[in-house]
């Protein structure tokens, strides 16, 4: 019973900061919402046995990702832009595609079972158990993707001395 | 008891936000923001689906999409911060040059 409460404010918090997230005017604000997402999400992930997820969720995404945004975000200069409405044309087009998705989910929703209780083991060692064996080649990718990209974003961004 | 639908509908709302931010806002940063929304909401239908079928490969994946998700804020924030260096602006309306 408590955890369908904790669904009902992970998920409303998630909603209603997503839509703030597009409609602020401010993009600080829009970023903030944006972390509130995140944490949410986090929330959810926790409800789902997903432990570890959630934590690296709030460590990487909130804490790393968000901060990233808010340095370019303070360098960048921030207008207050007006959400634009010419663009709402094509706002028919997209309620047609958001029903069609809707109704095609809540028709496979009839079909999706309940959760059943958990019967293998979730828990962090068991997750780094599978990452550290079947998942070693693909993690060791990770590193060398994110020490390029990170040498990349640094010589992208350097300033240019001419 | 919570059904995985609901979770798949919160997600797939989620995801819905996000193409519409991309569709009504002109803003660099912000159509980049709505990418992460979107990721997360995709991370969080996996997680949903490694739940139902009681297998944890659903959530390594999930870990990748996080890592990946991390390398390419690093570089498409150096390429915006580039972009608004050269060009003055972050509104992708004004950054016509290539004619798209």
């Amino acid at each position: 019973m408590i955890e369908i409460v904790f669904f009902i404010v992970f998920a409303g918090t998630a909603v209603g900061a997503a839509l703030s997230l597009i409609l602020q005017k401010n993009i600080i604000y829009s970023a903030l919402s944006l972390i509130l997402v995140i944490g949410s999400m986090g929330g959810l992930f926790l409800l789902l046995n997903a432990a570890f997820l959630a934590i690296l969720q709030i460590v990487i995404y909130a804490g790393a990702i968000m901060t990233l945004f808010l340095f370019v975000i303070m360098m960048v200069d921030i207008k207050e832009e007006p959400v634009s409405t010419k663009l709402f044309r094509s706002r028919l087009a997209l309620l047609a595609l958001l029903l069609i998705a809707g109704g095609t989910m809540w028709g496979i929703s009839a079909s999706i079972p309940v959760f059943d209780p958990l019967s293998h083991d979730f828990s962090v060692k068991a997750l780094s158990r599978e990452l550290y064996t079947t998942y070693l080649f693909p993690f060791e990718a990770i590193a060398v993707l994110i020490i390029s990209s990170v040498i990349g974003a640094l010589y992208i961004a350097r300033k240019e001395e001419s | 008891m919570i059904q995985p639908a609901f979770y798949l509908i919160l997600s797939l709302v989620l995801f819905f936000i996000g193409v519409f931010g991309i569709f009504i806002r002109r803003n660099l940063l912000v159509l980049f923001m709505c990418i992460e929304l979107m990721l997360n909401s995709v991370n969080l239908a996996f997680v949903t689906f490694s739940r139902m079928v009681q297998n944890l490969e659903g959530q390594i994946f999930v870990f990748f999409v996080i890592s990946v998700a991390a390398a390419e804020a690093a570089v498409g924030l150096a390429i915006i911060l580039l972009v608004f260096r050269s060009r003055k602006t972050a509104e992708i309306d004004q950054l016509t040059s290539m004619k798209g």
